[in-house]
């Protein structure tokens, strides 16, 4: 049978290609054992025993959530591909498991469940300021590196999302149900580490760098702190890129001297005689706006210098274990005030924890994570296994997200999740 | 066709801009290849028995190699680091073969007066993401595309993978600029769209790769594949004299 379907090709077909193809295929067949598949790496076959473990962790959450007033809801596990981009940034396409359907859309398994919900609470409530409170459960799938501890690719994610105009220190709220959620798999342990993204682009903006400048430094200042890129390479790296200037007097472009109405034509004589909207997506008054806000904000190698040097100096003081007793005294208005906030809230947690187990908080304003959406308070929560730290969970604040995801305006929102293979299987 | 297995398989484009290229730098090689019509999709080398040469679309002959139906193969460097798989058994033998020269570079269109390099796209990128917009960039090379965009401080983007023209993509509307193949900017020109200050994301000749593990075998065809590299690195340090 395989030589008469040989035959029938070499006839068929007059390109050598598929001869070759088929003589390799069928020499495999000759050598080789009928294949016995396995799992892919990162996904794992789960035995009875642990899916009735997990179903009791997933329902205690979920009973600690429904008491706390959060719905139950349940999201597609495929979204569009650009719903999760939008949210976090153009970096997470390598993590995602995307792929063009049959219908020619770009989607993508979820990598996590909180571009859901917003998506789903624009869907319902358009430009209400609605509060809301959802949970969820189920799996995940991201690609990432097979680390020990958290090396599945598929995983079960649980977790809440407070969404609106709460009255309350929702952060506390959120920190201390996903410290319980945790606590109650029996670990008797915990570290959680946690920043505050509005902090380190609150002194930022003091020294008036732009929103671009700021993400530069963001994404770079996890690299300065491990001691792997010193801060001189941001600085100069910056200038080639343009984003800061050695002489801000020079002129930003050929233009300087031109009105808004000069602006205006030259943009319109460069237009396309036979493609009018070759423009892309842009007016001609945001090009021309864009250019004379360019002129205004030119921030000097000196002034981004002080910037990246106060930051630095502040990420350095703000990292460790958390103490309360250290005195206040002799920092700076702005660390103090940062301090006080962060004791406010680790207090709240601690008095609100009814458990026997050890809390350990460590201050960490640069992690490596999430920092383009979160715009507030950030945690991971994680545990010691073998002289390595596990991390079980995170979540944080993320005002912006709704207005990323197409909302008018810019909606208070909070939230957690945790890793429940993580947590169970690191118990 | 079972000697076609045992061969040392060489991996050459069967068209495109690197087809010609190719085959004449094989030939000042000394390895000139013989293909009894250009019909047939294999082909020998005469001056070095025991290698067939195979014909294969550019976009495939990464992932032949890699999956070990051939050993060695001729293909733009941007192409190969576009395609490698990261841990894949492949690497660069010799690269900057002297031809196939280009660059993988951004084009914003003509009319963006305010643009005029990559801190530009990242301010850009931000502005778009404030009004709830994503930030669109048409390309062939995704990867590449991906991790220069990250480096360069540029999160807020999503990439539109295309096969066909892409300079067209800004006047269709379906993204914002592109990230293309250019030798000369020409055709960027030609369609209303200029190349910015630090965008240019690699630039690029062909180079020979292999699967490395040919070079553990201690058959006859390992030692062809030791043979032909050096054919090559003589050449090359010849041509450089």
């Amino acid at each position: 049978m395989q030589g008469s379907i040989l035959i029938f090709r070499i006839h068929s077909n007059c390109h050598a290609y598929p001869i070759v193809r088929l003589l390799v295929m069928k020499n495999n067949r000759a050598n080789n054992q009928p294949r016995q598949f396995e799992t892919i790496a990162g996904v794992s076959d789960q035995s009875s025993q642990y899916v009735q473990m997990k179903n009791v962790f997933v329902a205690r959450t979920h009973n600690l959530l429904r008491d706390n007033g959060f719905d139950l809801v349940d999201y597609p596990v495929l979204e569009p591909t650009e719903l999760y981009v939008r949210k976090s940034g153009g970096g997470i396409s390598d993590r995602l498991y995307s792929f063009t359907d049959p219908g020619g859309n770009e989607v993508s398994l979820r990598p996590e469940f909180t571009s859901s919900v917003i998506r789903s609470y624009l869907n319902e409530f358009g430009k209400l300021d609605k509060i809301v409170k959802r949970q969820y459960y189920g799996p995940v799938f991201r690609y990432s590196d097979l680390s020990p501890g958290t090396s599945l690719r598929q995983f079960t994610q649980q977790g809440c999302e407070i969404i609106g105009p709460v009255q309350g220190d929702t952060d506390a709220e959120i920190l201390r149900l996903a410290i319980d959620s945790i606590a109650s798999s029996g670990t008797h342990s915990l570290l959680v580490r946690m920043g505050n993204v509005g902090a380190i682009r609150e002194l930022l903006y003091s020294y008036g760098l732009s929103e671009a400048i700021c993400l530069y430094v963001i994404s770079n200042i996890h690299n300065v702190l491990k001691g792997d890129t010193r801060p001189e390479s941001i600085s100069l790296r910056a200038t080639e890129l343009g984003l800061i200037h050695l002489d801000p007097s020079n002129p930003v472009d050929s233009n300087e001297d031109s009105s808004r109405g000069d602006l205006i034509n030259l943009v319109e004589s460069l237009m396309s005689k036979n493609l009018s909207d070759n423009i892309g997506r842009r007016t001609t008054d945001e090009i021309v706006d864009r250019l004379l806000k360019k002129r205004e904000n030119r921030i000097s190698i000196a002034t981004f210098n002080n910037a990246l040097n106060d930051l630095i100096a502040f990420l350095n003081n703000m990292s460790g274990i958390y103490d309360n007793s250290i005195s206040l005294d002799n920092v700076s208005p702005f660390e103090k005030k940062q301090r006080v906030s962060l004791g406010r809230l680790i207090n709240s947690v601690n008095s609100n924890i009814d458990r026997d187990i050890e809390i350990k908080y460590e201050l960490d304003f640069a992690p490596e994570r999430g920092l383009l959406y979160y715009t507030g308070v950030l945690f991971d929560i994680s545990t010691e296994i073998n002289n390595t730290q596990i991390v079980l969970g995170g979540g944080g604040r993320y005002d912006g997200l709704v207005k990323s995801l197409g909302g008018t305006h810019d909606v208070d929102a909070v939230g957690f999740a945790i890793n429940v293979d993580a947590v169970l299987t690191n118990s | 066709m079972t000697e076609l297995i045992k061969a040392l398989k060489l991996l050459i484009a069967s068209d495109g801009a690197l087809y010609e290229p190719t085959l004449k730098f094989l030939d000042a090689c000394d390895l000139t290849v013989n293909r009894e019509n250009p019909r047939r999709y294999t082909a020998n080398i005469p001056s070095l028995k025991g290698v067939s040469v195979l014909f294969q679309r550019s976009a495939d002959i990464t992932s032949k190699i890699e999956d070990g139906s051939a050993d060695l193969g001729i293909i733009g460097e941007d192409r190969y680091l576009e395609l490698r798989k990261e841990d894949g058994p492949t690497d660069i033998v010799k690269n900057n073969l002297g031809f196939g020269a280009c660059s993988l570079s951004i084009g914003v269109p003509n009319s963006w007066i305010d643009v005029d390099s990559v801190a530009d796209l990242a301010d850009l990128a931000t502005d778009f993401h404030a009004k709830g917009l994503t930030f669109k960039v048409a390309t062939k090379s995704p990867r590449l595309l991906q991790r220069f965009l990250i480096s360069n401080g540029i999160s807020n983007f999503s990439l539109v993978q295309s096969s066909g023209t892409l300079e067209i993509a800004p006047a269709m509307g379906f993204a914002d600029i592109i990230a293309d193949i250019t030798s000369s900017g020409t055709t960027m020109r030609e369609n209303h769209l200029k190349m910015i200050e630090g965008g240019t994301i690699i630039s690029s000749e062909a180079c020979l790769i292999a699967n490395t593990q040919i070079f553990n075998d201690n058959s006859k065809k390992g030692m062809l594949a030791s043979r032909f590299v050096e054919i090559v690195n003589d050449h090359m340090s010849l041509s450089s004299v």
